[in-house]
């Protein structure tokens, strides 16, 4: 497919970014569960593209935080996931949200053109949809509820905050993590379970299917261009039979040990798709919402409807329209 | 809380802790009386058997800060706490389990005896309004046996402390809509873990609080238990002695279990080919009782890598493949001329206390490790003891024990299939 890169990602200059934080940031689109603990959180801030070297900061007030942003201007913002009794200087730690990473641009599997790195819309939606397949799992499985959307400005955040779960380790996270992202094929029950694969693992393995090309599939290990073409042609029959746990198709073509890298890799497309290490880091900072991506001239924002959120439309700041009158 | 403790760390028993005379000024600790310690000291030596539920707490509470305030939470005297408390609870469950187990099977009493550590809810209660979870559960588990049967929910926060000792995984449970159901054997598993987690944060904190100097009467226990810690192995070794004969059951506190690998017989030393085809007089019960029950499990469940000392039910979950092992012995007792099991029933007892079912003439999972699981004996062994059954082949001259012979040879056989595809 080819690249429809409506958007130029290009960075933003001092003069746009100080258009921005006074005349479109507002302190309301700062999410309430920010606001509500803002003294509670850490804040960091890239001042010139170098990366979140400004750190340790608190804010007594949204006002002191308004006032700041609209006279530093900063290329990033970001705040902490967790809360301290003592933010400034990271100590006495409360808790964490849970939090998972979803970025465009490292995306195992692309749709389209770009290559590793590049984001373009196609990029944009598969991640959207991969987002939306890793809430499911959070509510349906592991019964959370307070789940927000945050679009980062180049892929996507999920925050959650119910209480039981803020409290606890970075195992824990790590073991949540490997279960959400079905990255680890599980012992026992769950195999019985649901027809073979755990019900994770399939939905996301299914998306990836769909999306690998004959090359990409050419690369794997034990599959050469001939197979690849052959699965690529019956993989809509593939596809039904292994959400049947069946792989018999497969295996004809592929035999046992292309089946086997074949699924092999599915696991690897599934264990990239989320950044573990920003789940897992229970001190972690991420951006602001309502900030500015510099970097792209995006802006970070929360999302309230995810079905109907287009960044390309939703997520554009006004001087960017204006860059192209 | 009228009932056996078996989380010393639950609220009930935080609460009597909290009443007691040992936190009731500010001395704390200091204001415990020398004949106490040395009833603690009892206490451990009989396996935590025998105490009104206030002194059991108390007792729990006494060992652990000690542990805490002398030797820390990473000191081997520490690791020697866990596994002592580990022990006495497990006991305790396996005993309360059994109990539940004599009359009709009740999910009830199996419920009440796990909320110590959780608020545990039929599963089939919890998904009551989804016809299609439940009938997957059921499918699920019917080919297991009654006590892998997943029947239990439980809330996962409460779960979590167990997930924090790295020892068990959300993969390995089925988790809906923020419950993970489980079966009996998990609740164990799962309840053990939790209280490992709770000590562990225990003693992390019970360091940082007390000051060092309050408690000189607890010299005596500190003693005793840096002795122990010094060989904790045959001390562990002599508690679990103790512990049998205090309370007549244990359960397991298990790896995740792999299952074991199919028997490739085509693959067995000459000896074990003998005694498969039938042995005379005079060698029947060596070569049945004590090496082909040995060889056969071991070959069954742990052809390699398994360690010396462990209990079967570490590698294995499912009752069945005990029943395959046992068949295939029977079988080969048959072809004895005179049939071995015929005038020597008492055998087969001999067979179960040799896989570490001990004497109980039952086998179940739980009673795993009550005897020592034997490993096959070394070859050199075997000359010395049966020597007819040693026809040396050319593999032979390469290994020391049948066992390996056998896992060698899966290694080989592995080798060989991979070279004539390249």
């Amino acid at each position: 497919m080819e690249c429809h890169k409506i958007v130029e990602f290009l960075k933003a200059s001092w003069e746009e970014r100080k258009q921005y934080y006074t005349e479109e940031w507002d302190m309301t689109n700062v999410p309430n569960f920010i606001l509500t603990t803002l003294k509670d959180r850490e804040f960091g801030f890239d001042h010139n593209g170098n990366g979140p070297r400004d750190r340790y900061n608190e804010f007594n007030s949204p006002q002191d935080l308004k006032n700041f942003l609209q006279k530093r201007c900063p290329f990033a913002t970001y705040t902490s996931v967790s809360l301290y009794e003592n933010p400034k200087k990271r100590k006495n730690w409360i808790k964490a949200e849970l939090v998972f990473d979803i970025d465009a641009k490292d995306l195992p599997v692309k749709n389209c053109d770009c290559k590793g790195g590049e984001v373009c819309e196609s990029c944009l939606s598969d991640s959207k949809e991969l987002l939306m397949l890793t809430a499911d799992v959070l509510k349906g499985d592991l019964g959370l509820k307070k789940i927000n959307f945050i679009y980062s400005g180049r892929g996507y955040h999920i925050r959650v905050l119910d209480e039981g779960i803020m409290k606890e380790n970075s195992v824990v996270r790590g073991e949540i993590l490997d279960y959400v992202s079905g990255s680890v094929l599980p012992e026992g029950i769950q195999w019985k379970w649901n027809n073979g694969f755990p019900p994770i693992f399939k939905k996301r393995a299914k998306k990836f299917m769909k999306m690998l090309s004959e090359e990409k599939m050419s690369e794997i290990k034990n599959i050469n261009g001939t197979k690849a073409s052959k699965v690529k042609e019956k993989m809509d029959l593939i596809i039904r039979e292994f959400e049947n746990g069946d792989l018999s198709t497969l295996k004809k073509i592929l035999k046992s040990k292309g089946t086997e890298s074949f699924l092999e890799n599915l696991r690897m497309y599934n264990a990239s798709i989320l950044d573990g290490k920003v789940t897992i880091d229970v001190k972690r900072i991420l951006r602001l919402p309502s900030s500015l991506h510099s970097a792209v001239s995006m802006k970070c924002m929360e999302v309230k409807k995810i079905e109907k959120f287009n960044p390309l439309k939703d997520a554009v700041p006004k001087f960017v329209k204006e860059r192209n009158i | 809380m009228n009932e056996e403790v078996l989380n010393p760390f639950s609220e009930e028993a935080i609460e009597i802790i909290k009443n007691s005379p040992l936190v009731k000024d500010r001395k704390g600790l200091s204001n415990i009386k020398k004949d106490q310690v040395k009833k603690v000291e009892e206490w451990i030596k009989s396996g935590g058997t025998n105490t009104a539920e206030e002194e059991d707490i108390l007792f729990f509470s006494i060992l652990l800060a000690t542990i805490a305030l002398r030797f820390g939470s990473y000191s081997k005297e520490s690791k020697l706490a866990t596994e002592i408390i580990k022990m006495i609870i497990s006991g305790r469950i396996g005993k309360l389990i059994s109990e539940a187990h004599k009359n009709d099977y009740d999910e009830n009493k199996i419920i009440s005896i796990f909320s110590q550590f959780f608020n545990v809810v039929k599963s089939n209660e919890l998904l009551k309004n989804s016809e299609d979870n439940k009938r997957d559960l059921k499918r699920a588990s019917s080919s297991m046996s009654a006590e892998n049967r997943v029947k239990y929910g439980i809330q996962l926060s409460e779960i979590f402390p167990a997930i924090s000792t790295r020892k068990l995984k959300l993969n390995e449970l089925l988790i809906i809509n923020g419950h993970a159901h489980v079966s009996q054997q998990n609740l164990i598993k799962i309840s053990i873990y939790k209280l490992e987690a709770l000590i562990t944060k225990f003693l992390d904190k019970g360091n940082k609080i007390e000051s060092k100097n309050t408690i000189p009467v607890l010299k005596p226990l500190e003693d005793l238990i840096s002795k122990w810690a010094s060989n904790p192995d045959e001390y562990l070794r002599n508690l679990q002695k103790k512990m049998y004969y205090a309370v007549k059951s244990r359960t397991f506190i298990g790896k995740v279990i792999k299952g074991g690998k199919a028997l490739n017989p085509d693959l067995f030393p000459p000896c074990i080919v003998h005694i498969l085809d039938g042995v005379s007089s005079g060698s029947r019960n060596y070569s049945i009782t004590v090496l082909l029950t040995s060889f056969i499990s071991y070959a069954r469940i742990a052809p390699i890598g398994s360690k010396k000392n462990s209990r079967i039910s570490e590698y294995i979950d499912d009752l069945n493949v005990i029943e395959e092992i046992l068949s295939i012995i029977y079988r080969a007792a048959g072809r004895c001329y005179p049939p071995l099991l015929d005038d020597q029933p008492m055998e087969k007892m001999n067979i179960l206390y040799h896989l570490g079912f001990g004497l109980d003439g039952d086998v179940r999972l739980e009673l795993a490790g009550n005897s020592n699981w034997y490993f096959p004996p070394n070859c050199d062994k075997i000359r010395r003891e049966a020597p007819s059954l040693c026809r040396q082949d050319k593999h032979c001259k390469r290994i020391k024990n049948p066992l390996s012979y056998y896992s060698t040879k899966i290694f080989s056989k592995k080798k060989n299939i991979k070279n004539k595809k390249l």
